[in-house]
């Protein structure tokens, strides 16, 4: 429900600034902001590549024990453990990587770090 | 072999250890923040309160049953902690910045700090949570037995006390760390400090058992991998549906578990932390689950059969003379059960008294948030009960149930009923357009079909024939195969239809119900946590006084904490003393800080209820719509004001300029009329003297007199000129109006002029006499004065070899123009601005007899005669036009 009082126009203008801020932006970036995008878009897409990694078996090869099935059980659980330790041993590279890409606040909205 | 009494003397004594690790912790906090008590380690430690007892003991029953199946359970967190950086930072930076207290008050907030929300997913969380609570109780009374059993002791073997005093000493714990003070930030150091070292505990007794049975038991990997083969775990695999269903609803818990929620959102201290738990919490998860199966399989070989295969992590030790070890994995399992149980109960006693007690004891107290007296007891005493009633609640439960076989299936039952709130937390964190009617809707029906299809049927409740007709006999109602659809596993047919039925409400009611402005506040405050600093909006129009929000807000974080958060304020708005002004900002912030002791739908109703009818409207939205948006007005605005201050400086620097002209002018004038008038008195003076002296012949004598005569003339004209001007300017002028013809008056003025076109060199005037033929009805003497004015003015300055003056008439339909244009060189436009000045005189040429004032004495009367005078320029000479008015005359015409 538009409140009456509202001046006419004003929503539209502001609009407008927004729009023209979003075009503003900057198409090229130096190198190492760039490797910084790319290695969030990394971060970013590596549960998707978890998700296939761990689903694909269930889907793709089918149940084992069932007939037409490939691929043993114990054979899957070495599979899986090796999917894992690749998963969690890129998570914490890119994690490092993006060490201090984000600004975070703690509770009183200061750092700690430093102190003794 | 272990007895009951040494089983006993080590659990009381874990757990004094656990009271004092706690104790230290807080006390340590205490004293300020310390770097292991915040560090991402213990942070990471703490979220292992994921892995309860029923993973713990029941992942090995589990994996015994179901082969990889158990793996679910934390691939499904592992995903999520991958999804780090887009899903847990925002949950967590959210939960920092609108001073989440929980999954209920996350929920609430979003949706416009919704009241009815909270307490569903509060009723939902308790629904979920009880079950699980009874199911620890159960798993540490069941180990227990088991040493009872082996030890062969009799006496020692009450299950029910051994869960009576587990609840007792849990809620004591509980109540001691958990509710020590309200802190507003609701940290619990103790806790997760304990919870940490519960945490090693869990993982070292595991990966011992776990290595023993590989290395001791079995023969080494190879071996037990071949072990896996031959066991009949390799045959019972889960279904694709049932693999996918099952990581949905961990990766689901992991966050939306209340336990889970209050270690992983409220409980952090620091966003960075995250990073560290991202990939060292999977590591955690995947060291817990590496030697499940081999536990699985050889306990399937090696225990006798028919034994429970859920605690096989602790009978197979015992089986094969471990007592050590043994004693190790009940302490595991004691500390997966006592953590779970700690936290959960936290967790949920905080959603109770917030969302709950509290609101209803508000309502009945009638003096409001207003009423002095300190307020933060009784939340405390809510909260305390609160944890109390839960524990009692899960013990009943556990009584009721008994230790049935049907508890064992709960944690999944618990994980698809807390695995409601996924849709409104993940749409409302991504999708501004959520409402709360949808988020409502969403999870009212995702409830609903959860305890019909899967928590009625698990806890037995419906009876085996409705069960089997449906309810009211309609085959299509059958809790566990809706729609007819019957050879779907229960767990995934419920999932199945709850989740996407309740995510298909959420958002078909999120698109045709529309956001209150409080919810589309919180939504794009949600939403856009990252692009934005704050983005809070505060309510208008409130008339809450300083010394209220003083009083209420020392009852919430007691005096001395609310009084320096006052006076921070006052000190930043510039005022001294306790009570700054209650500006928006302020309410805003004091707000967030009462939402961190008592949530946010709370703290909003109590500032509220101060506040006054304080509502945000659409228009405080827009004003906060984008904070970039925001800057822009505001610059925009002070570009605004700057050109207006500009503006204002040239029309004063203008006005100046006009101020000071004039006063040169005056002075000018001034020393004109005093060189003007000195002229001709030097003449009078020195030809008086003259006559004086005497000794003149009188011929010389008649030519001073005459001299005299002209200069005293001269100065009579002067004089006259500049009463006439002055009469004229102040509007004392009396018009005497007449009617006349213009050709007449021409003639009168030409002939005035002294107009002799037969003498050589003189002016020659040029009239068409047909469009003289105008009756004017005005002062005719004056316009005459003015016409022999403009006509002598040509006589004298015209300095053409033959020159002639045009008089060029014409009339419009209210108005005649009279034109007077000479042949001469005309006048500069620099001078035409300066011509109607008076004592303006281009040149002293042909200026003898004249001041001056003429022209501004024409111009003036003109003005009286409701005409104009000005100069004409490019006609090719020097060239006036007269303006007068046509009306009156028109009608008497």
């Amino acid at each position: 429900m538009p409140d009456p009082q509202e001046p006419k126009g004003q929503g539209r203008r502001r609009i407008g600034l927004t729009s023209t801020s979003s075009t503003s932006r900057t198409l090229f970036l130096e190198r190492r902001v760039y490797q910084r995008r790319r290695l969030i878009d990394a971060a970013k897409l590596l549960p998707l590549v978890g998700l296939f990694l761990f689903v694909a078996p269930a889907l793709i090869l089918g149940t084992p024990g069932e007939e037409n099935a490939s691929g043993t059980t114990a054979l899957r659980l070495i599979y899986f453990f090796f999917v894992w330790a690749c998963l969690i041993a890129t998570c914490a590279t890119i994690a490092r990587g993006l060490a201090g890409a984000d600004h975070p606040v703690n509770d009183r909205g200061n750092s700690d770090e430093g102190r003794p | 072999m272990v007895s009951f009494n040494i089983l006993v003397t080590v659990a009381i004594t874990y757990t004094l250890l656990l009271f004092g690790v706690a104790f230290y912790a807080d006390q340590r906090a205490q004293r300020g923040p310390s770097r292991w008590l915040r560090s991402p380690w213990t942070y990471t430690l703490s979220l292992s309160v994921y892995c309860t007892a029923w993973t713990f003991y029941g992942a090995v029953g589990n994996a015994a049953r179901s082969g990889l199946e158990y793996l679910t359970i934390y691939l499904g967190p592992t995903l999520v902690f991958l999804a780090w950086w887009w899903l847990l930072r925002k949950l967590v930076r959210i939960g920092k910045a609108e001073r989440i207290t929980s999954i209920a008050d996350m929920i609430s907030s979003r949706y416009g700090k919704s009241s009815a929300i909270a307490v569903i997913v509060t009723v939902l969380s308790i629904a979920g949570t009880t079950p699980y609570i009874a199911l620890q109780l159960q798993s540490v009374t069941l180990s227990v037995a088991v040493f009872s059993d082996f030890s062969a002791e009799a006496g020692g073997s009450d299950l029910n006390a051994t869960a009576f005093w587990l609840s007792v000493g849990l809620a004591l714990f509980t109540i001691f760390f958990g509710t020590r003070n309200l802190d507003a930030n609701e940290r619990h150091h103790g806790v997760v400090t304990a919870i940490a070292l519960e945490a090693i505990v869990k993982l070292v007794a595991l990966l011992a058992v776990g290595i023993f049975v590989v290395w001791g038991a079995s023969g080494g990997l190879g071996d037990t991998l071949r072990e896996i083969e031959a066991s009949p775990v390799a045959r019972w695999q889960p279904s694709p549906s049932r693999w996918t269903t099952m990581i949905f609803l961990s990766a689901a818990a992991i966050i939306c578990l209340p336990r889970m929620f209050q270690v992983l959102v409220v409980e952090n201290s620091d966003e960075r932390h995250l990073r560290t738990a991202a990939w060292a919490f999977p590591a955690y998860v995947m060291a817990i689950s590496l030697f499940v199966l081999p536990i699985a399989v050889v306990g399937l070989a090696v225990m006798p059969e028919g034994s429970n295969p859920d605690l096989f992590v602790l009978t197979l030790p015992l089986q094969l003379g471990q007592e050590g070890l043994a004693l190790l994995a009940f302490l595991g399992g004691f500390s997966s059960a006592t953590s779970m149980v700690i936290v959960a109960s936290i967790a949920l006693a905080t959603m109770v008294s917030n969302h709950i007690v509290v609101p209803i004891w508000l309502n009945t107290q009638h003096g409001g948030a207003t009423m002095s007296g300190d307020m933060r007891h009784v939340v405390l005493l809510s909260r305390r009960i609160s944890i109390a009633a839960i524990l009692g609640l899960g013990y009943t439960y556990y009584r009721t149930t008994g230790g049935s076989a049907a508890l064992s299936s709960i944690g999944l039952v618990s994980f698809a009923g807390v695995a409601q709130v996924v849709p409104a937390l993940i749409g409302g964190l991504f999708w501004r357009g959520a409402t709360r009617r949808g988020a409502i809707a969403g999870l009212l029906v995702g409830f609903g079909l959860w305890i019909y299809t899967l928590f009625m049927p698990a806890i037995g409740a419906f009876p085996t024939s409705m069960l089997q007709g449906g309810l009211f006999g309609l085959d299509f109602l059958r809790p566990q195969a809706l729609m007819g659809i019957s050879d779907m596993d229960p767990l995934v047919h419920s999932i199945f239809w709850s989740i996407s039925l309740n995510t298909l409400f959420f958002v078909i009611v999120s698109l045709v119900s529309f956001p209150t402005p409080m919810e589309r506040l919180q939504g794009a405050a949600f939403v856009n946590v990252f692009e934005r600093g704050d983005g809070a909006v505060a309510p208008t129009g409130g008339q809450a006084e300083a010394e209220d929000l003083l009083v209420m807000a020392q009852r919430l974080l007691g005096a001395r904490e609310a009084q320096t958060l006052f006076q921070r304020e006052a000190t930043r708005q510039g005022k001294a003393g306790y009570l700054p002004d209650p500006t928006p900002d302020f309410i805003t912030s004091l707000e967030r800080e009462l939402a961190g002791s008592v949530g946010g739908a709370t703290a909003h109703a109590m500032i509220a209820q101060i506040n006054g009818q304080a509502s945000i409207t659409v228009r405080d939205l827009l004003a906060v719509a984008d904070e970039s948006a925001q800057m822009l007005e505001y610059s925009s605005q002070l570009e605004v004001q700057s050109q207006e201050l500009e503006q204002t400086a040239r029309k004063l620097r203008e006005a100046n300029a006009k101020l000071t002209a004039l006063s040169v002018q005056k002075d000018a004038f001034l020393s004109q009329v005093s060189h003007e008038l000195r002229t001709p008195m030097t003449s009078i003076r020195s030809f008086s003297e003259f006559l004086l002296e005497g000794g003149v012949d009188e011929k010389a004598q008649s030519r001073h007199a005459g001299i005299i005569h002209e200069e005293s003339i001269r100065l009579t004209r002067l004089l006259d000129d500049l009463l006439d001007l002055s009469v004229l300017e102040n509007g004392q002028v009396v018009l005497n109006v007449q009617t006349a013809s213009l050709r007449e008056l021409l003639d009168r003025a030409v002939s005035s002029a002294g107009v002799d076109a037969t003498k050589s060199g003189g002016l020659k005037v040029l009239r068409t006499v047909e469009d003289e033929g105008v009756l004017l009805k005005t002062d005719t003497d004056r316009l005459s004065q003015v016409f022999i004015n403009l006509i002598s003015n040509a006589q004298k300055y015209c300095v053409a070899e033959a020159p002639s003056l045009r008089i060029v008439v014409s009339q419009s339909k209210d108005r005649v123009d009279i034109d007077f244009i000479d042949n001469g060189q005309g006048i500069a436009p620099k001078d035409a601005a300066v011509i109607f000045e008076k004592f303006a005189r281009l040149s002293d040429q042909a200026a003898a007899g004249s001041a001056g004032l003429g022209l501004a004495i024409s111009r003036e009367i003109m003005h009286r005669l409701g005409g104009t005078l000005d100069y004409l320029p490019g006609q090719g000479g020097a060239a006036f036009r007269v303006q007068l008015p046509l009306v009156r005359v028109a009608r008497d015409a």
